[in-house]
């Protein structure tokens, strides 16, 4: 059984992972892009005297590196969420609704740190900037073992952009299945590596050589890692595998995106 | 500057957006066509929305390179429109902006003293072109009340007019009325608060559609194209005494403006 969870299925999912997504990124690269449409939202370049928005319609190699990068990096597209409202009787009222942002910012940066830290499983020895940022992440120095600030930041974000779902009726109508399997996948990640990490703290020293003999591909049925870190890594697997087949292939989508990398130049 | 219009190419708007790609390709074919034919230098565009997406996104791959043609250098003023170098067609609001900037038109801002105004960012000129300063510019020049509407229902956080892509006729009325309900609202705002009495806008649909959703949900406020702004203010040398508007409607005589 342990052959199965342990070696056949990290291996299948990566498996799928990788050919997964490269074809589907090879299948948007060979897709023509014969127009130039990028959706601009500012000043276009035009005549000498009107100040051109550099960033929100970029009409040079740079700009658009910038407009990416805002995007990429932080969100900006969500940071631009508006919402109406009815306020005495008829009249509609548009307030910013940054509450988004701040969940999908929160989620996303801490995911990709809590990917970074766990680098220290794979890596021996573990390289400067993994143990750096472990010692930010731990900065308030509770707890043994230290806690980090990415799992509480993590969880929050992930209940909220469920509960947003859930609760507000306009995106609850809007959600399908997939919304909810990518949310509890991740969840269920996230728990189940809290719990091991705060709770039910299982041998380090084992896992780390389990986790090195996978990625050295010879890999070692290790003994008393416990059936949470099975779970843990069932968790990894199904993300793994689900994801060049779902919504979360946005991770490359969105740098091959037609309406933002073509530079307002027509 | 010598120019002229062409019967055979006489509308940009371009249909073939909504239906499809080789109707947009064949109907957009004519324009360069007939440029061709005339032996034009550059070209000149009107306030349509939906023909400057084709122009700005689509007219280069479909049917240009306009390797015939020049980059438009306005004959007035002598600005090289260097951002329309592949396609070689101006937006007729960067041309006039041009000329005002210049100041090589004469504009008597009073003639329009009837309107107190407000400005719609039509969709294509705004999120696919990013038009945004030269039709204000304008309505600055030749008007002497404008208001705009509140900052996050303009510019690139603009409204739909509702009856864009072909819905604009009159049996999808209940779902134009309906989609049109916030930009209406909008404009709602203005009036109650800055008297506004008419919407600007740079796009023919909204010239055809939007008057009948202001009718239903803000009645008072009327519509019209930039350029007929323009044209109420323009001064040409040696006219008539202008004693009404581009709508044949009566001018207040220049000294009971002064009065008022």
């Amino acid at each position: 059984m342990s052959i199965v969870f342990g070696i056949i299925m990290p291996y299948a999912a990566a498996g799928i992972f990788l050919i997964g997504v490269v074809v589907r990124v090879l299948e948007w690269m060979s897709a023509s892009v014969p127009f130039r449409i990028p959706t601009t939202t500012g000043q276009q370049k035009s005549l000498p005297w009107i100040k051109p928005g550099r960033l929100e319609s970029p009409y040079t190699a740079l700009g658009v590196v910038g407009r990416m990068a805002l995007e990429i990096l932080l969100f900006r597209s969500l940071f631009r969420n508006s919402r109406a409202t009815l306020r005495s009787g008829t009249k509609i009222a548009y307030s910013e609704e940054k509450v988004l942002w701040l969940g999908a910012l929160a989620f996303h940066w801490s995911f990709l740190i809590i990917i970074l830290r766990h680098l220290r499983y794979v890596l021996e020895p573990v390289p400067r900037f993994v143990l750096w940022l472990q010692t930010l992440d731990g900065f308030f120095q509770v707890g043994a073992p230290v806690f980090y600030v990415t799992d509480a930041v993590i969880m929050a974000a992930l209940i909220f952009l469920l509960l947003r779902r859930l609760c507000n009726r306009q995106v609850r109508y809007l959600s399908l299945l997939t919304d909810y399997v990518a949310l509890g996948l991740l969840l269920g990640l996230v728990s189940t590596g809290i719990w091991m990490r705060y709770v039910a703290t299982k041998d380090i020293v084992a896992i780390k050589e389990f986790a090195m003999g996978l990625a050295i591909f010879s890999p070692r049925i290790p003994e008393n890692v416990g059936v949470l870190f099975y779970v843990h890594l069932s968790f990894v697997s199904a993300l793994l595998a689900y994801f060049p087949f779902s919504k979360l292939m946005h991770m490359a989508g969105a740098f091959l995106s037609p309406a933002r990398i073509p530079a307002s130049l027509s | 500057m010598d120019y002229t219009l062409s019967a055979f190419a006489s509308d940009g708007g371009n249909f073939g957006l909504f239906s499809s790609h080789e109707m947009m390709k064949r109907l957009n074919a004519k324009i360069y066509e007939e440029a061709r034919r005339l032996g034009v230098k550059w070209l000149i565009g009107g306030e349509c929305g939906h023909m400057w997406r084709v122009i700005h996104q689509y007219m280069d791959t479909m049917n240009g390179p306009a390797d015939f043609l020049e980059t438009p250098v306005s004959p007035v003023t002598r600005t090289r429109f260097e951002h329309a170098r592949s396609t070689c067609i101006v937006h007729i609001c960067e041309f006039t902006a041009d000329l005002i900037y210049h100041n090589k038109i004469k504009l008597d801002a009073g003639r329009n003293d009837r309107w107190n105004v407000t400005f719609h960012d039509s969709c294509n000129p705004s999120r696919a072109m990013g038009m945004y300063e030269e039709p204000r510019y304008i309505i600055k020049s030749v008007c002497r009340e404008f208001h705009e509407m509140p900052e996050n229902t303009i510019r690139e956080q603009t409204f739909c007019c509702g009856s864009g892509s072909g819905l604009g006729t009159d049996e999808n009325f209940e779902m134009r009325m309906r989609g049109g309900l916030p930009r209406a609202n909008a404009v709602k705002h203005v009036k109650e608060k800055f008297g506004v009495n008419l919407l600007a806008c740079i796009c023919a649909i909204d010239k055809a559609t939007l008057p009948p959703l202001l009718e239903y949900w803000v009645p008072g406020v009327e519509v019209a194209g930039v350029h007929e702004l323009v044209g109420n203010a323009l001064v040409v040398a040696g006219e008539h005494a202008r004693n009404t508007d581009l709508r044949g409607e009566p001018l207040q005589p220049k000294e009971e403006r002064a009065h008022a």
